[in-house]
């Protein structure tokens, strides 16, 4: 080692944070040079100058004013959760059989506009109204396209606008529909990618009454996914848990981290040796933001992880009714569930009750989420070992 | 961590307010001292480590128990007073000049004058102030990994967990952190003398 490198490592050597082979060097080299050796004996008067500071202690009133805080927290969280969460549950729910309803009479009167076969339509009262929309203007190009093309193009407008407002792009590839009916009519099945900001002025277009039905039976959550290296995953996964936590994130009710996900193939992980396996597998976290705050976060993970280790995806606008519907109909399962066997109780049930009755509660919290929050961004983060 | 501090998590998960606070008794006084170093102002000190704490208790069923409570505890603490010092970046930040209660008694904090220094400046309480003024003096970062590493008696590892940067990062920032300190304080050589430093 020369002075500089030492001069360098003297706090670590002083720390006792060398590696064996450096603090050899280190003290090979300090035994020949007294300079280097003034400077250490300096170091260890700061190090113990700073430790020998004392702690001042907490102010007066410090811990009932932290209980009196703790407290209302612990309230407040109770209270959001709970009775709060049923009754949003009902209210969603009578929501969406209102809007249901509409959007079945609009439906019927588009399809009768745009001159498909009256027959359909009694086929198509069976499919879940959530889907209906989706599926009459999938259905239409397809079945219908060699013959009818024009109509066509007018009914699968109007539905899809008033429906799932496309963007403009998405127009686009509707108005190619005449040339490529079967490849158009899939990508109407499952319209994964439009814009919620346009809904409103879409849905005034197709109707007026369209705006209502349209914002509460398409729940959307804009997602995006970001990748972050880091030498440590299970350390930068707590991390990015404290950074999101910072700027308003939460976990995502379903939102549990995968690990384990060894990275076999990953060249590092034979580099960095045995005993610490466990930590260099991909993690996963799923959070949610409103948008400002998942701007903040970005920012705060570039700054945190260094911009060359985070790696943002667009955000996108993802329609979420199908898991809606899914949550939903979860959600009556588990409280028949939980009604047959509270009736036939005989004591032994209660620990199962209970468990379902957690179990209806994290799933009608999704619910929640999906309904009221639809200005939420949620973000698929991927810890990887570097 | 431990099996009691295990249990006590488990227990703060489910909303015991009594269990999170026995798991934070330990680190109630460090978690105020770093809050207090890195904003030097007691009221603000105090502010910011209740929100620290309210922050933990809000976020603890996140807690994958992946790094150590102690770990996790102090990096929201100082994100929340990193927070708070870059919101008030443009506001001059007044030091304190009243009473602090300290381990060992009352003692006046005191305004160091350029004027040279009297005899009794060894005098431990005297010190004290040049040395807290010393850190003081340094920048943020460099401030909060000599806090946390002499204070809170944190290794290398854990405050590169803590700040989320390279383990390298800390090493040499430490060092830089350490040498900013010797050059202030050699200009009052009587310090870098043996029986100043106990």
């Amino acid at each position: 080692m020369v002075c500089a490198d030492v001069r360098e490592n003297i706090s670590a050597y002083a720390d006792g944070e060398l590696s064996a082979d450096e603090r050899k060097s280190f003290e090979e080299h300090i035994s020949s040079c007294p300079e280097c050796r003034k400077e250490l004996d300096d170091m260890v008067r700061i190090i113990k100058l700073c430790r020998s500071m004392p702690l001042y202690d907490l102010p007066e009133g410090f811990r009932d004013e932290l209980h009196a805080k703790l407290t209302a927290a612990a309230d407040r969280n109770r209270n959001s959760s709970g009775a709060e969460k049923s009754r949003m549950v009902r209210t969603a729910r009578t929501f969406a059989s209102i809007a249901a309803g509409i959007l079945l009479i609009f439906l019927g009167g588009i399809i009768v506009r745009s001159g498909l076969i009256s027959g359909r339509l009694g086929a198509k009262a069976d499919v879940p109204a959530e889907m209906t929309a989706a599926a009459g203007a999938a259905e239409s190009p397809a079945a219908e396209a060699a013959d009818s093309s024009a109509k066509i193009t007018d009914a699968g407008d109007d539905q899809i606008s008033m429906r799932f407002s496309e963007s403009n792009e998405a127009m686009a590839e509707m108005a190619e529909a005449e040339a490529e009916p079967t490849d158009s009519g899939q990508r109407l099945i499952s319209p994964r990618h439009f814009e919620i900001d346009r809904s409103s002025a879409d849905c005034d277009r197709a109707n007026g009454l369209g705006i209502a039905t349209a914002q509460m039976t398409t729940p959307a959550f804009r997602t995006s996914e970001m990748y972050v290296n880091a030498d440590d995953p299970a350390a930068a996964m707590e991390t990015v848990m404290t950074l999101a936590t910072d700027n308003n994130g939460e976990l995502y009710a379903d939102g549990t981290a995968l690990q384990g996900k060894a990275r076999a193939d990953h060249p590092s992980q034979s580099a960095f040796g045995g005993g610490k396996e466990g930590s260099r597998a991909q993690l996963k976290l799923v959070l949610t933001f409103t948008g400002t705050d998942f701007d903040n976060f970005t920012a705060a993970l570039n700054d945190t992880f260094g911009a060359a280790n985070v790696q943002a995806g667009a955000v996108v606008a993802e329609d979420r009714s199908e898991e809606l519907d899914m949550l939903i109909n979860k959600a009556d399962e588990y409280e028949r569930l939980i009604g047959e066997l509270q009736e036939n109780d005989d004591g032994s049930s209660a620990g199962e009750i209970e468990k379902l009755k957690k179990e209806k509660e994290e799933i009608e919290g999704r619910i929640e989420s999906l309904r009221s929050r639809s200005d939420i961004i949620m973000v698929d983060v991927y810890i990887n070992p570097k | 961590m431990d099996r009691n501090e295990k249990l006590l998590v488990s227990k703060a998960k489910a909303g015991d307010v009594a269990a999170f606070e026995q798991l934070i008794e330990a680190y109630q006084k460090k978690v105020y001292n770093l809050a207090l170093r890195m904003t030097g102002n007691q009221e603000d000190a105090a502010d910011l480590a209740q929100e620290a704490f309210i922050r933990v208790f809000r976020s603890i069923s996140g807690f994958k128990e992946q790094s150590s409570f102690s770990t996790w505890i102090y990096r929201i603490t100082t994100n929340v007073c990193l927070d708070e010092i870059r919101k008030r970046k443009n506001r001059k930040v007044i030091s304190i000049d009243e009473d602090i209660h300290m381990d060992d008694g009352e003692m006046k904090r005191q305004i160091v004058s350029d004027d040279p220094l009297p005899d009794e400046m060894a005098e431990r309480a005297e010190l004290r102030n040049i040395v807290n003024d010393a850190i003081n003096s340094l920048p943020e970062d460099q401030k909060v990994v000599i806090t946390l590493r002499d204070l809170n008696g944190l290794s290398y590892e854990e405050i590169a967990q803590v700040l989320g940067i390279p383990g390298g990062t800390v090493k040499s920032r430490i060092n830089r952190a350490r040498q900013a300190l010797r050059n202030v304080l050699l200009s009052r050589t009587e310090l870098l003398t043996d029986d100043c430093v106990k």
